[in-house]
Formats: structure tokens, sequence, C-alpha cells
């Protein structure tokens, strides 16, 4: 009892604020969830955890290299590119029914005719975050393999910041088409199935690895550590499952970065090809 | 017509209809105005609002449309187009092809907006370069639906204060027209010879108007008594009278008489409406009163009157009273014969001093032994004048039935003149004659003495030197008129009642004092009249008027 209490002044007099980074691009419409994501994770790790959120995923990059943020949830593309530039290391990632995968998905309106992404050509079309893998990264890939380039091949091609804004600028036919996350479309059909139900998913592209939670430098290794077992171990208590099936996945893993090697060709592909 | 029928209407209903036309006039009036000014003031907060509210975002919506984030600017044009009042809003860049829509489905981006020059608009400028335009249209139906409850709630009030406003002006103007029926019914009343008053709850004009009209009626109640009193005082004082008084048209006709007729055995009721004429006896007093009712002049004079079968000898007095004469009837038969005591008495009196006076002398002389050649003229006149008062004296006292003598009027104020020559020249009188020559029958010693007193009193009465006497004598249908008229100093107020008398003289010793009554007496006894009309200062003019029979002179057989 007095070592737990001993303990627990230590954690406390040690315990520096962990702040997680959130972007709008995935999850901004559930900050309930977040809190409660949180707040399960501080109780299970007695770490101090504080949310701060970026507009874009470059906006997040900055946060994590001045240590605004410590941990974040970021998409596979800039984390491919900030493991490499800024040494990011993988916390755990989200596994869906299929894995620690998901896809990217190209939806329009239910009644449109569009059986690709190629007949969407001089139509407007929405990416998400110009980093994101699923909004931005996989159909600029597919297009650019084609020999088009994204932002002539839509008139106009258009970054809403946010998977659910894409999804939500589809369904009031400001755009003709959209890629997204499939994990953030699954989600919405569970949150807002009259949305979803007056779309259709014409394309699918992937399975791709999934949008990791990842750790800078400036990070305490030991919190790290309680807070990746905390995450793991989400899915043994009611309350973790409870917050799980919120965020719409099963749980969390740990995956090697070579994971994202996918991820990582179709980004020197389009450098490569970015001048054509 | 209208106006006329406007007009008939009563006091209660034209003040109703005059209520409910101002209060409905005016409360439609203002509530109209209120309205419209409170829907234009509220149209105006909302539009203002609105426009406000999409001014505040034209910086974002800039910063969008130069980041081409047209997201941004859709996520803009959605929330304005979710504001209340708005039906739909775009931006749509310089030349009208749409960046966002709120309508996405309908005007998909680089759509072109045909009319947005027109719309309502607000421009997106950038260091005065017009990227592009905000363009809203506004949603009057709804702000119209949103101002329709208020609308409806200002009507109804309106309505209700125009009801309860109209209702007021009904009760009070049938209010007013009841109490003024009811004032109108107190005079009905009065009419009807009742007075109540009149009293109302309201402490008002109306109130005061009944007050006013009731005291009023009273004065002209207790007006109506008192003259109904003084006409039945003056009616009985007028009745009570012993004289016959009569009230004439200007015709003569009567149209009032007192009680006293029924004296002359008259009634009111067959006299009325009948000339005054029927009640005198002597045709000739009749023609005298018809003149004088003819130059509606005053008539004073003792006539024979008509009572039952006989007659009285009445003092008649006739005197205009604007169109109508008033005439008074007195008896004086009595008193006439009660005069002739009286006169008799003056007379006996009379004689009595005059004897005494003219045996004065004799009286003194019987104590002389021997009389003289002068005493014996004393003696001589005294005895001229005892025979000159006995002559008279007994003319005075003739017994009225005289000779007929037929005299022509030439002749006979020829002869007279003679007599009178002496005094005429040695008074220096100027006689100025008017004699018609006719001739006719009397009694010449009466008309002699009439002439003879008359003339030598108008001889006399003259200034010496300035005197003029008009002498006319004339004949009209059976009537001889002798008018004689002088220019001295005329008769003074005081004695004009006495001059008939016996023994009343103005001339000293000069005069018996029996001459005029002896020319009222030969007047009397010929059946005619004399009349005097004398001035102070101008003169006296005396006309006698005798009835005659005519003849001519010769054929005339005694």
């Amino acid at each position: 009892m007095k070592l737990i209490i001993l303990f627990l002044l230590l954690g406390i007099l040690q315990a520096k604020e962990i702040r997680i980074g959130f972007t709008a691009v995935i999850s901004k419409e559930d900050l309930n969830t977040i809190h409660h994501l949180l707040d399960y994770l501080s109780k299970k790790t007695g770490l101090e955890l504080k949310p701060v959120y970026a507009k874009s995923y470059d906006e997040m990059d900055f946060f994590l290299n001045t240590g605004h943020a410590h941990i974040a949830y970021i998409c596979g593309a800039p984390f491919v590119e900030g493991s490499k530039r800024f040494g990011y290391k993988i916390l755990v990632a989200p596994l869906s029914d299929e894995g620690p995968v998901y896809y990217s998905y190209v939806v329009v309106r239910k009644e449109k005719r569009y059986g690709s992404i190629f007949e969407l050509k001089g139509k407007p079309y929405a990416f998400s975050d110009p980093k994101s893998n699923s909004g931005s990264l996989v159909p600029s890939y597919v297009l650019t393999r084609k020999g088009y380039k994204p932002s002539d091949f839509f008139k106009p091609l258009i970054y809403t910041y946010s998977h659910s804004d894409s999804i939500m600028a589809v369904y009031r036919g400001f755009v003709e088409g959209a890629s997204v996350d499939s994990l953030v479309y699954h989600h919405m059909e569970k949150v807002q199935p009259n949305i979803i139900k007056e779309l259709k998913v014409i394309q699918k592209f992937g399975p791709f690895p999934t949008t990791p939670f990842v750790y800078s430098r400036h990070v305490d290794k030991e919190g790290v550590e309680k807070l990746r077992n905390a995450m793991l171990n989400m899915d043994k208590d009611e309350e973790g499952r409870a917050i799980l099936q919120k965020m719409g996945i099963r749980g969390f893993t740990v995956i090697s970065p070579s994971f994202y090697k996918p991820i990582e060709d179709m980004i020197a592909y389009l450098s490569r090809n970015a001048g054509k | 017509m209208l106006v006329n029928k406007l007009l008939k209407l009563g006091v209660g209903v034209k003040l109703s209809i005059s209520f409910i036309f101002i209060v409905l006039l005016t409360s439609a009036l203002i509530s109209f105005f209120v309205l419209s000014h409170l829907e234009r003031t509220l149209k105006d907060h909302i539009m203002d609002t609105i426009k406000k509210e999409i001014a505040s975002r034209e910086k974002d919506i800039r910063n969008a449309l130069l980041n081409g984030d047209y997201w941004s600017i859709f996520k803009h044009v959605d929330a304005l187009a979710k504001l209340r009042g708005i039906k739909e809003v775009a931006v749509v860049n310089d030349r009208g092809f749409v960046i966002a829509h709120s309508d996405p489905m309908e005007y998909p981006i680089d759509s072109y907006l045909p009319d947005y020059a027109e719309r309502d608009k607000i421009s997106i400028e950038s260091y005065n370069y017009i990227l592009g335009y905000i363009v809203y249209k506004i949603d009057h139906e709804l702000i119209e639906e949103s101002l329709l409850p208020f609308k409806i709630f200002s009507m109804g009030s309106t309505l209700f204060f125009s009801f309860i406003g109209a209702s007021m002006g009904i009760f009070i103007s049938f209010r007013i027209s009841t109490r003024l029926r009811r004032v109108l019914d107190m005079i009905r009343n009065f009419e009807k010879g009742k007075l109540e008053r009149v009293e109302f709850l309201e402490k008002d004009e109306i109130n005061t108007f009944a007050d006013y009209t009731y005291k009023t009626l009273l004065g002209i109640d207790t007006m109506i008594k008192n003259s109904l009193f003084e006409r039945d005082f003056y009616h009985n004082l007028v009745d009570s009278l012993q004289d016959v008084l009569l009230i004439l048209d200007e015709e003569g006709k009567i149209y009032y008489t007192n009680k006293a007729i029924k004296e002359l055995g008259f009634s009111y009721e067959e006299l009325l409406g009948r000339s005054v004429f029927i009640l005198i006896k002597d045709p000739r007093d009749r023609k005298r009163l018809r003149r004088s009712i003819r130059a509606k002049a005053s008539f004073t004079g003792g006539l024979r009157i008509r009572k039952g079968n006989g007659e009285l000898f009445g003092a008649v007095s006739l005197k205009p009273l604007g169109e109508a004469f008033v005439v008074s009837i007195k008896d004086i038969t009595e008193a006439r014969r009660m005069e002739v005591f009286y006169m008799l008495g003056e007379l006996s009196a009379g004689i009595a001093h005059e004897l005494k006076n003219a045996l004065l002398p004799i009286k003194l002389l019987m104590d002389v032994s021997s009389w003289d050649e002068e005493d014996i003229k004393v003696v001589r006149s005294a005895i001229n004048r005892i025979n000159r008062t006995v002559d008279d004296v007994l003319s005075l006292a003739g017994s009225g039935v005289y000779r007929e003598d037929l005299i022509n009027s030439k002749e006979l104020i020829n002869s007279w003149l003679k007599i009178y020559e002496p005094l005429i020249k040695t008074k220096g009188v100027e006689v100025i004659m008017d004699v018609e020559d006719f001739s006719f029958i009397t009694n010449k010693h009466a008309f002699s003495t009439i002439f003879n007193n008359l003339f030598k009193n108008a001889l006399e009465a003259v200034e010496e030197g300035k005197g003029v006497v008009k002498l006319s004598l004339k004949n009209s249908m059976d009537r001889v008129l002798l008018k004689i008229e002088d220019n001295g100093p005329g008769i003074p107020l005081k004695y004009r009642e006495k001059i008939f008398e016996p023994f009343f003289s103005t001339k000293g010793h000069m005069g018996t004092g029996l001459g005029l009554p002896l020319v009222l007496k030969y007047v009397y006894d010929l059946g005619g009249h004399v009349e005097m009309e004398t001035e102070e200062g101008k003169g006296t003019i005396f006309t006698v008027e005798v009835p005659v029979k005519y003849g001519e002179k010769g054929t005339f057989g005694g």
C-alpha cells in the first residue's frame, strides 16, 4: 500500500504532461471519443494526457517537431515522410476487421453513373489532406500512373482537410467524387447512416497500412511504454472495448515500420513523376 | 338624396355613425401606418442583419478564395444559406461563374449564375481588385411569414379596440339622444300642462340644459298664470264698469264689448262683427262718428244711443288705438237732468246778482229828494240793464217752440253787418266772408241770437287793428253750416269747460255771461250742435250745424 502511494507520488512528481495530437482529417467530429480515450488511458497509465489539434498533417509535423505534441495520430503517408525526416516511431496501429489495414475509397453519390475515378475527369473532386494516404496519395498515384496530373485532371481539385468533410461534400453535391479513408467511411456509416445511404463506393484501392499513433523523439520512453501497454490491452476490459467500438476499430497492435513500404514506394513514385 | 336621408337621422344614429367612422378610420389608418412602418423597420433590420452577417464573412471568404479553398468557401456559403431569411447564397467569380453555391446540385462549381449582376451581392475585393461576389437571395416570404403573427395581433387588437371604441361611441351617443328625448318629453308634457323635472346621472351640459329648460318652463308657467290672473282681473274690472266699452276695428266693426252692453239691451254675441253704428240712433250722429273713424281721429260728444226700444243720451268718446278704436259710452241722461237743476240754481243766483247790481243806483237815488238830469240818465240805464237781463233770461228759458221764417243767407248776413259796421270800423277788423246765396227755413230769432253772440264775441276777441274774422255760411243737404273764426288770443284751457255755463264771463261788466249759454240753448232747440276749436295765441273757431228746411223766397206760406 505504502509502495503504491509512493509510486503514485513519484509518478505525479515525475509526470510531465504528454500531449497527443489529432488532426481534423480523421477525427474532428468525435471529440467526445477522443476525450474518453485519453481519460481512459490516463486512468490506466497515471499519465497526464492532453489532446492537441492540428488543421493539417503539415501543422502536426510542426507540432511534433517543436514538442507541442508528443504523440500523434497520423496517416501512413506523413508517418513515412516523418520517420525519415524527423525520426517518428510507431506507438500502435489500429486494427480493423481485416487487420491493421484500410482502403482508399472513391465515393460518389448513389445516383451517379461513374464507374471509376477516371470517369470523373474534369469534375470537381475532393481530396482530404494533401498528405493523407487514402485521401490524396493513393488517388494521385493511381492517376499519375495513368499519366494524369490530379490538379489538372479534376476541375477543380478541392482539399477539405477532413475525410468526413469530403464525404459531406459528395453528399451535398458540391463535388462529384472524393477519395476517403475506408475506416472513416464505415465509421460514418454507423454514426450518420442517412448520409452514407445516399453514397456509393465505386472504387477501392488497397489494402494499405493503417493510420498509426506515432511518437516523436521528444517524448519520455517510459510514458510511451505505459501508453502502448494500455492501448494494446484496451480490448481486454469493458470500458476500453466501448471506446474502441466508438472509434470503429477492434483494437490496437504493434507493427514494424517496414509495413509502410507500399506507401513509401508510392511517395517515391510520385516525387519522381511530379515534374511530368 | 343620401345627404337628405342622413340629415333626417336621429342625433344618436348620426353620432354613432360619426363615432364608428372616426374610430375605424383613425385606428385603421394608424394601424396601417404603424404596421407598415414596423414591417419596413423589421425588414430593414432583418436585411441589415443578414447583410452584416454576410459582410462579416467576407474577409474569410476572400482569404479562402485567394487560397483556392473551395471547401471553406462552400462551408461559409452553406452556413449563410442556413440563416433565417436567406434563401440562397453563392460565391461567384468576377465573371459570374459559381465557386460555391448553397444549392450545389443545381449550381455546381463553374456553372454560370445568369442573373448574378441583378441580385443582392457584396463584392469580394482585395486592394480594389474584384475577386468575385457573394450573391444572396433574401427570403421575403419567410420574413413576411415571421411578421404574420405580429400583423394578425396588430389587426386583431385594432379591430378589438375599434369595436370597443365604436361600442362606447354608440352607447354615449344613444345615451345623449335618449336624454335629449327626455328633455323633449318634459317640454311636450309641459304643453299638456304637466311639468316634471328631468334629472340624469351624468352632470354634464345636457343636465345643465335640462335644468335650464326646466327653470325656463317654470318661469313660463308662472308668467302664464300671472297673465291669466291679470286677464281675469282686467276682464272683471272692465266688466264691472257701468260704462259701455267697445273695441272696434278700423272699419268700425265691434269685436269686443264689456258686460255693460247688456244695459243697452244687447249681448256681446249679437254685436260681434257688426257695425258700431247700429247703436247710434240719430243718422246725423252716425255721420259725425263715421267721419272720425274714417279720419282715424278722436271724437268726443253727446250722442243719442239706442237702448232697447228707447234711447239714452250718451257721452261718447272714441279714440284710435293702433288700427283699432276704443269707444266708451257713458249714460249721461240723468247727469244732464241734474245739470239743468244745477244750472237753474246758478241761473237764479246770477239773475239775483245782476238785478241787485242794476237796482243799486236806483236804491241809492231813493233817498235823494229831487233827481236831476244825470240821475234820471242813471236810473234809465239801470232799468235798461234790468230789462236786458230779463230779456236774456226769458230767451234762455224760452219754450223751444218757434216760429218758422224764410231766410235768405245773403240778406241776413248783410243786415247784421250793418249793425256791427261801427264796431268793425272803430276796431279795424278785417272781415272775410264766404257766404253762399241760398234760402232756408228756420226760426229767425234763434238763428240771429246764435250768430249775434258768436260774431260779437269774435269781434271783441280780436286785437285792435290786427283782427281778422272769417265768416262762412253754407248749406249742405238738409243743414246749414255756420262757421265763425277769429285770430284772437284763444280760450285758455281752464275756461274751456265753463264757457257755455250761464253768467260765466271773461269780459267783466261788459257781458252778462249769458251769451254762449244762449247760443247752446238755441242750437239744441233747433236740433243742431256746436263745436269749438281753440288754440291759445292763434284763435278760436265756432262751428254751428243746424238742420233746416229749404224753400224759395216768397214761396214760403207761413
